[in-house]
């Protein structure tokens, strides 16, 4: 089957985050206390070409347009721990952003994970599949210091009733054995967007890992009537990361300024041929 | 033949210029302007939905004797998660604070719930139940070199900046409270200063000594001032960068006006 003329825009941002208590069991859509989004010190995520899509304001690592129905598009993430001291867990969850357009690609694309090749999620880009991301968080894990894995995301297209509804003059026809989408003059157009965040963030291993979110949240330190200078940290819980450092990209300014120069002094030495040659 | 090979390292230095060029764009310029874009169109989304003060005041009086009015009805016409407006005079502070089922939400979603490059919008911890309890903490993003959110808040490292401007207003369901800061802490994230849910009389105090002894410096209350009645202390918190993990926090005290 074949498709002409549709554009649809696909988009999945990519962010991970770290924690420094171990938790499991989660039941929330929030992240844990003190999961903040933000990579530690030498643990990697790296796409395909090798770029790290581990910022703590994400990335766009999932970028489709035009996506024809029927194709697989698919992408590979490795997460690496690099470090030596601590061994993580990685989780994973996604939060729908939105969806427009005629086309509902939420319902009409699949998605699915594997993990080290070994499936692990089939449903939609939005988390509802054998089990829900939007309200689960997935354990990736566990990732000793030096250890990697690789996680594949495969979306395809592959429920052409998501158009059976589009109102703007378009139908499906049979033309030469094929079924195709045309518009009032063979010129069919529609649009469907989604975009949705993959969110994956790491927790250093820790024996009480089975502690529940629940159990920490509100615990005080018993301190009963001493009025002692608590000294305690807060009970596990880290504020969320609200910094950021933007790149101020000296070095690329300073590289555009030498090839500046060298550029000029290569004319000027082209000139000086040229006035050489001429006398 | 010199000279063609002259004008052939002009031309691959001119490809190497274009390539730091696009570089420098999509590294540097780029995040920079986009982040500039979001505050613009943040900022006049908050000109829009900022509550007017005063017609908030003198509804209120006009209301007391009906409990159910909300100050920050229209606000929450936009967001529904909104629980407060923050102003402090003089610095670039002038936010509405909102409160999601987590602290992660509007770390990089603003005020309309819509992704904004990271920019995000002040937030109450998800922990605390509204302002009402001894201890309310909100947050919001400190971007190195940008002057937005709470950027003005690492500011008040400085003693002078506080006597400068030592008080802020907060607009909350209850109506509207004055804001008397007198600490600023420096602190490592995991600090106990980020505890809430302090019920036992003990703690609050155990609480109000740890904020006076890890405080950068403080002014106009001691520690015992506090420690009488229900004090509620306000903290905005954001990040600095002075060691790995290091956050700004203002403490002050919250006085229904």
């Amino acid at each position: 089957m074949k498709i002409k003329q549709l554009f649809t825009s696909i988009m999945g941002s990519l962010l991970i985050g770290i924690n420094a208590m171990g938790i499991t069991a989660l039941a929330e859509t929030s992240l844990p206390d003190g999961a903040v989004k933000g990579l530690p010190e030498r643990l990697a995520a790296l796409d395909d070409e090798g770029n790290a899509v581990n910022s703590a304001t994400g990335e766009y690592f999932f970028h489709v347009e035009d996506m024809q129905f029927g194709e697989v598009y698919s992408k590979n993430i490795q997460l690496m721990n690099l470090r030596e001291d601590h061994s993580y867990h990685i989780y994973f969850y996604v939060e729908p952003l939105f969806k427009a357009g005629e086309i509902d690609l939420e319902k009409g694309c699949e998605c699915s994970f594997f993990l080290d090749g070994e499936e692990i999620y089939r449903g939609d880009v939005n988390g509802k599949g054998n089990f829900d991301l939007s309200e689960q968080h997935f354990d990736c894990g566990n990732y000793e210091p030096g250890e990697s894995h690789v996680l594949r995301c495969e979306i395809v297209w592959n429920d052409i009733d998501v158009i059976q509804n589009v109102d703007n003059g378009h139908r499906l026809v049979d033309k030469d054995g094929e079924h195709v989408l045309v518009g009032p003059d063979d010129s069919g157009y529609a649009e469907g967007e989604i975009e949705f965040k993959w969110i994956f963030y790491a927790m250093v291993d820790v024996p009480d890992s089975q502690t529940d979110i629940d159990d920490r949240r509100n615990s005080v330190p018993d301190k009963q009537d001493s009025a002692a200078i608590p000294t305690s940290k807060a009970d596990g819980f880290f504020p969320p990361y609200t910094g950021a450092v933007l790149k101020n990209g000296t070095v690329w300014l300073a590289a555009m300024g030498v090839i500046t120069v060298m550029i000029a002094v290569l004319l000027v030495l082209i000139k000086k041929q040229k006035k050489d040659k001429d006398k | 033949m010199k000279k063609l090979v002259l004008w052939a390292m002009v031309v691959i230095l001119a490809c190497a210029g274009i390539y730091c060029a696009k570089r420098y764009y999509d590294e540097a310029y780029l995040p920079r302007k986009q982040l500039k874009d979001a505050d613009k169109e943040q900022r006049e989304l908050f000109d829009r939905v900022r509550p007017d003060v005063s017609v908030t005041e003198a509804v209120s009086e006009e209301n007391e004797s009906q409990p159910e009015y909300d100050p920050l009805a229209d606000l929450k016409a936009e967001n529904d998660e909104s629980v407060g407006w923050l102003t402090i005079d003089g610095t670039g502070i002038d936010y509405p604070i909102v409160q999601a089922s987590d602290n992660s939400f509007y770390l990089q979603n603003g005020f309309d719930k819509q992704y904004n490059c990271g920019l995000g919008c002040p937030f109450l911890d998800y922990r605390c139940e509204g302002f009402g309890e001894s201890v309310s903490i909100v947050y919001a993003h400190h971007i190195q070199g940008e002057q937005a959110m709470f950027a003005d808040i690492a500011k008040y490292k400085e003693s002078s900046y506080m006597a400068a401007h030592p008080r802020g207003e907060l607009l909350t369901a209850d109506g509207m409270c004055e804001v008397d800061f007198f600490a600023y802490l420096n602190i490592p994230s995991d600090d106990y200063a980020y505890q809430v849910g302090l019920t036992k009389k003990s703690d609050r105090d155990g609480y109000i000594d740890h904020i006076f002894s890890s405080a950068s410096y403080t002014s106009g209350f001691t520690a015992d001032e506090l420690k009488r009645g229900d004090t509620r202390l306000l903290l905005l918190s954001t990040c600095t960068y002075e060691f790995w993990e290091a956050r700004g926090v203002l403490v002050g005290v919250i006085k229904q006006k």
